[in-house]
C-alpha cells in the first residue's frame, strides 16, 4: 500500500506540488506552450542555484502537533524524510532474528525427540548410537531419524508432546496475520413521514371492583345461555318473531315512561314509610311481651297491632281470612256480605303486614266472596267461593283476574274448600252429629290430634268433639253468637273463638278446661261483629275480621302461648294430644253432663281479671229492697231512722247480691251483711248530713275501702235517688259491689228506686245503673283490692 | 303504569312525608315534589352516597346487593331505594 501510494504521489506531483511544476516547465523550454512566461534574455540567463538534498520532497514540512503539555499546537521541526518506494513482505526470516532462532531450536527439538522415541520403541542396542547423534546437527539427525520416525510415528507423537512442554512455554502465532477491514457502502438515510387524521378519542375510566368483575362474568354466562337457547329454537319463523318481538320491546322501552321501572323501588319505599309511621306497632309486634302476664295467673291479653281497612271494602263484611302458606306476612281477606237479603259485590284483598295502609293485591268480583283458600304448594294460587255458587281461582303472578269458573250446587254458604256445612246439622262425609241448635258457622280439625275437631254455632256455643264419640267433649257457652273458631298452630290445646259482640275468646285446655284464659273485646264499637279469626302460622298473632270490613291484627301475650312442658321421650306435638285424650277419658266417666260450667263458679277466680274492659261499661242491675222503717218515710231515707233493708240485685255481669243493712239511730253505725256470694261485707256508717251517708265496706280480702253513698230524694216520694261513688284509698275509685273490690275503677252508680211505702214497710224496686269507667294505664291491681 | 303512579301518590300523601323524588342512573332528577334547587342538591349528594354504599356492600360479597338506605337525622329521615336504573328518594318526618 505504502509503495503504491508513493508511486502515485510521484506521478501526481506533476500537477500538485508547486515547486515541481516550475522545474518541469523550465526543463521543457524548447517547446513553448502558449501560456509560457515571456521573459527577457537577461532573465533567461539568470542562474538559479539548485541544491539537491536528500529530503523527501513529498514530506510535509509543517506538521503541527498538539502539545498537551503546553496546551497549544506546536510545529514539529523534525519530519520523517523517508520515502518508501517499494515494499514487499517476504517469507524469509534471518537466522539470527528471534523468530529464526526459535525455529531452529524447534527443529532441533523435534529431531531429538524422534531419536529418543526410537530408543524406546526399537531395540535398546541402538540407544547409545542414537543418543550420540542426538546432540549433533539437526540435519544429520533428521536423516537418520526419518526411517525411525516413520516406523514409530504414533508413539513419537505422544512423546513429542511431553519433552516439548517443559522447555518451550511460549507458543507463537504460527499464522501470518494481516488485519483487513473494509467499509461497506453506507446507504444514504432518508426520513419519510406520513401523518394521518387522528382517530376519534374518548376518555374512558372505570373501576375494577370485586363486584364489577362478578357482574361481567354473570353477563357472559347469560349471553352464553341465550345463544344456547337460540340455537335450540332455531326456525325461520321463530327468528322473525324474535326480531319482531325485539323490535317491539325496544320500541316500547323507548316509548314507555321511565316511571314503570320504579315499581319495585316504590314498593319498598312505601313499606319503609309505613314502617316509620307505624314504628311503635312494628316494634311491639316484634318485641313486646306483656310482662304483666306473670301477675295475671295464667290469663293473657291480646295486644292490638295493625288495623287493615280499605275504602273500597268498607261496606262489605269480612267473610274469609287466610294466611299464605309460604309468605307468612301475607294474608288474604275475602269480602262479601252475610246478609242474605242484601247481596252486592265482593272483593278479595291481600295484605302484607309490612304495609298496613294498602293491600298488595286487589281483586273485585260481582258476587260476594264466601270463603277462600290458598294452595300449599303454589302459594300464588288463591281459590275463592262466591255467593252465587261459583268458584274462581286467582293467580297472583298475573295481574289480571283469571277465573276458572265452576258453578257448584250449593248456593254459597261458608264453603270451606274441604268441608260442606249445612244449616241444621254439622255433617261429615262419614258421619252426622247432632251438634247445634242453630246454624253451624265453622268447623275445624285440630292440627295435631287427628280425632279432635270443634264446631261453633250461632247458638252461642263452641263444642269440641272426638269424632268417634257422638257427644261433644267440651261445650263452651260464650253468651253471644260465635262467628268463628280456629285452632292455634303451635299448640293442640289452644283455640280462639270470636263472637258477634266483638269479643275474642282464647281457650287453653291444658290450663283451664272450662273457661277462656282470655276474653277481650277487640273491636271499637259494639256494633261490629267479628266474623272470622285466623292464627298466623309462625308469629304469635291473630287476625280478626269484622262485618265492617276491618281486619285487626292482635298479638298474643305470653300466657296465651304457653307450650306444654316437654316430657322425656315424648314429642311436644303429641304431648297435648295425649293430654286431651286423658281429659277425654276423664270426662267420659262423667259424660252425662254437658260440662258447661256457669261462669259464676265458686272456685273460679274473678272473671273480670284478665279482661281488658272497654273504656266504659254499663250494667244494669235490678235491685229489690225491702225496708222496714221505724218512721214512715217522708223525706227519703233519713239517717236518723232505723231501717233495715234487704236488697237483691241481679245483673248480667254481677253476682246475685243480697245485702242486709241496719241503720241505728245514733246514726253512726250501720251494719250491713251481705251474703258471701257477693264477696262483700259492707258496714255502713251513716254520717252527718241527712242525705249523705258514708259506708265502709269490708272486702273479703279484708281491706277497708270507704265508699260514699249519696242519698237524695226527689219530690216524688216513692222515688228516691241514690247515687254511690266510692273512693279507694289508693286514690282511685272503686265500688264495693256488685263487682267486688277487685278492681279499682271509676264507678258511678245511679239508681232509681221506686218505693212503695205502706206504713213502715217500704218496698223499693230499683234499677241501678252502674257505670264503670276504665282508667287507661291502670292495669295493675290496686293494692287495696 | 297507573299502579306506580298511584303508589307514588300514596307515598307522597302518607303521614309525615315531606317530599319524594325519582333520580336516574346519572344523578339527574326525573320527578320531584320539592323545589328545584333542593331536588338537585339531594339528587347529587344521595346519588353518590348510594353508589358508595352499593359498592361497599357488593365488594364484600358480589352476590349481595343494596336493598335500601336510611339516613336518620335530627330533623327527618331520608330513605333511598335503589333500583337498576333509578333511585327513589323519600324524605319523611317520622312522627315522634
Amino acid at each position: 500500500m505504502a509503495s503504491r501510494a508513493a508511486r502515485k504521489r510521484d506521478e501526481d506531483s506533476v500537477t500538485e506540488v508547486g515547486e515541481g511544476t516550475d522545474e518541469w516547465a523550465q526543463s521543457k523550454a524548447t517547446v513553448r506552450p502558449p501560456d509560457q512566461l515571456e521573459l527577457t534574455d537577461a532573465e533567461l540567463k539568470e542562474e538559479f542555484t539548485r541544491i539537491l538534498t536528500a529530503n523527501n520532497p513529498h514530506a510535509p514540512q509543517n506538521i503541527v502537533r498538539y502539545s498537551f503539555k503546553e496546551g497549544t499546537y506546536k510545529l514539529i521541526g523534525f519530519v520523517n524524510q523517508l520515502a518508501v518506494h517499494y515494499s514487499q513482505v517476504g517469507n524469509l526470516i534471518p537466522k539470527d532474528s528471534d523468530e529464526g532462532r526459535r525455529q531452529h531450536y524447534r527443529n532441533e527439538l523435534v529431531a531429538g525427540s524422534q531419536e529418543s522415541a526410537k530408543v524406546v520403541v526399537s531395540e535398546p542396542d541402538l540407544l547409545e548410537e542414537e543418543e550420540g547423534p542426538k546432540e549433533a546437527e539437526a540435519e544429520t539427525g533428521s536423516q537418520t531419524d526419518v526411517p525411525a520416525a516413520e516406523a514409530a510415528e504414533k508413539v513419537t507423537e505422544e512423546e513429542l508432546i511431553t519433552p516439548k512442554q517443559p522447555k518451550e512455554q511460549k507458543l507463537t502465532n504460527q499464522f501470518n496475520f494481516s488485519e483487513r477491514a473494509s467499509q461497506t457502502f453506507n446507504n444514504p438515510l432518508r426520513d419519510r413521514e406520513c401523518q394521518m387524521e387522528p382517530p376519534p378519542r374518548t376518555n374512558f375510566s372505570a373501576t375494577a371492583n370485586q363486584w364489577e368483575i362478578y357482574d361481567a362474568y354473570v353477563e357472559e354466562l347469560e349471553k352464553q345461555e341465550k345463544t344456547k337457547e337460540k340455537e335450540k329454537t332455531k326456525t325461520p319463523v321463530a327468528k322473525k318473531m324474535g326480531k319482531m318481538a325485539m323490535r317491539k320491546t325496544t320500541f316500547l322501552e323507548s316509548q314507555s315512561d321511565d316511571i314503570t321501572k320504579v315499581t319495585q323501588a316504590a314498593k319498598i319505599i312505601e313499606r319503609m314509610v309505613n314502617q316509620n309511621t307505624y314504628d311503635d306497632i312494628a316494634q311491639d309486634f316484634k318485641y313486646y311481651e306483656d310482662a304483666a302476664d306473670e301477675y295475671r295467673d295464667q290469663e293473657g291479653t291480646l295486644l292490638p297491632l295493625w288495623k287493615f281497612q280499605n275504602d273500597k271494602a268498607k261496606r262489605l263484611a269480612v267473610t274469609a281470612l287466610c294466611w299464605n302458606p309460604k309468605y307468612k306476612d301475607l294474608f288474604a281477606v275475602g269480602h262479601g256480605s252475610y246478609d242474605f237479603m242484601k247481596q252486592s259485590r265482593g272483593m278479595l284483598l291481600l295484605y302484607s303486614m309490612k304495609n298496613p295502609s294498602f293491600p298488595e293485591y286487589i281483586f273485585s268480583s260481582d258476587s260476594g266472596i264466601m270463603c277462600l283458600d290458598m294452595h300449599v304448594d303454589h302459594p300464588y294460587l288463591v281459590v275463592v267461593g262466591h255467593y252465587d255458587g261459583n268458584v274462581a281461582i286467582y293467580n297472583l303472578k298475573k295481574p289480571h283476574f283469571q277465573p276458572a269458573f265452576r258453578s257448584s250446587a250449593k248456593s254459597g254458604k261458608h264453603t270451606d274448600p274441604v268441608w260442606q256445612c249445612s244449616k241444621s246439622y254439622s255433617s261429615q262425609f262419614l258421619d252426622t252429629y247432632d251438634a247445634h241448635n242453630m246454624a253451624v258457622d265453622a268447623v275445624s280439625w285440630n292440627p295435631y290430634h287427628t280425632k279432635v275437631f270443634m264446631s261453633c254455632s250461632s247458638d252461642w256455643t263452641v263444642k269440641i268433639w272426638d269424632h268417634t264419640i257422638k257427644t261433644p267433649m267440651f261445650i263452651y257457652d260464650l253468651n253471644s253468637a260465635v262467628g268463628d273458631v280456629a285452632w292455634a298452630p303451635y299448640s293442640s290445646t289452644v283455640f280462639a273463638a270470636v263472637t258477634t259482640d266483638g269479643k275474642t275468646h282464647i281457650f287453653d285446655l291444658s290450663i283451664n278446661k272450662y273457661e277462656a284464659i282470655c276474653n277481650q273485646p277487640v273491636v271499637a264499637k259494639k256494633k261490629n261483629k267479628i266474623t272470622h279469626v285466623q292464627f298466623n302460622p309462625i308469629h304469635p298473632i291473630i287476625i280478626v275480621g269484622d262485618d265492617r270490613g276491618h281486619v285487626t291484627c292482635l298479638k298474643l301475650s305470653p300466657n296465651l302461648r304457653k307450650m306444654p312442658k316437654e316430657k322425656k321421650g315424648q314429642e311436644v306435638q303429641k304431648g297435648p294430644a295425649v293430654e286431651i285424650a286423658k281429659l277425654d277419658k276423664l270426662l267420659n266417666l262423667d259424660s252425662s253432663q254437658p260440662a258447661s260450667q256457669p261462669r259464676r263458679s265458686p272456685e273460679a277466680p274473678a272473671h273480670t281479671e284478665g279482661t281488658l274492659w272497654k273504656p266504659w261499661q254499663a250494667c244494669v242491675s235490678l235491685c229489690i229492697q225491702a225496708m222496714y222503717l221505724r218512721v214512715p218515710p217522708s223525706v227519703g231515707l233519713s239517717p236518723a231512722q232505723v231501717c233495715l233493708f234487704v236488697s237483691y240485685s241481679v245483673s248480667p255481669f254481677a253476682f246475685p247480691d243480697v245485702c242486709l243493712c241496719l241503720c241505728i239511730p245514733p246514726c253512726l253505725l250501720a251494719v250491713s251483711v251481705c251474703v258471701p256470694i257477693s264477696e262483700c261485707l259492707s258496714i255502713f256508717c251513716v254520717s252527718l248530713s241527712p242525705s249523705l251517708s258514708l259506708c265502709i265496706s269490708l272486702h273479703q280480702s279484708l281491706c277497708l275501702t270507704p265508699c260514699l253513698w249519696v242519698y237524695g230524694s226527689l219530690l216524688f216520694l216513692p222515688v228516691f235517688l241514690h247515687g254511690c261513688v266510692s273512693l279507694c284509698p289508693c286514690g282511685r275509685l272503686s265500688l264495693p259491689s256488685p263487682w267486688g273490690l277487685c278492681r279499682c275503677l271509676r264507678l258511678f252508680c245511679v239508681s232509681l228506686c221506686v218505693c212503695l211505702a205502706a206504713r213502715r214497710l217500704c218496698l223499693c224496686v230499683g234499677l241501678s245503673l252502674y257505670l264503670r269507667l276504665w282508667v287507661s294505664g291502670s292495669q295493675s291491681p290496686c293494692l287495696w283490692g | 303504569m297507573a299502579e306506580v303512579e298511584e303508589t307514588l301518590k300514596r307515598i307522597q300523601s302518607h303521614k309525615g312525608v315531606i317530599g319524594t323524588m325519582v333520580v336516574n342512573a346519572e344523578g339527574i332528577p326525573i320527578r320531584t315534589t320539592l323545589d328545584n334547587s333542593t331536588t338537585v342538591q339531594y339528587a347529587g349528594l344521595l346519588h353518590q352516597l348510594t353508589m358508595k354504599a352499593k359498592s361497599t356492600v357488593r365488594d364484600i360479597d358480589p352476590q349481595n346487593d343494596l336493598t335500601f338506605l336510611r339516613i336518620r337525622s335530627k330533623k327527618h329521615e331520608i330513605m333511598v331505594a335503589p333500583d337498576k336504573e333509578y333511585l327513589l328518594i323519600v324524605i319523611q318526618n317520622p312522627c315522634e
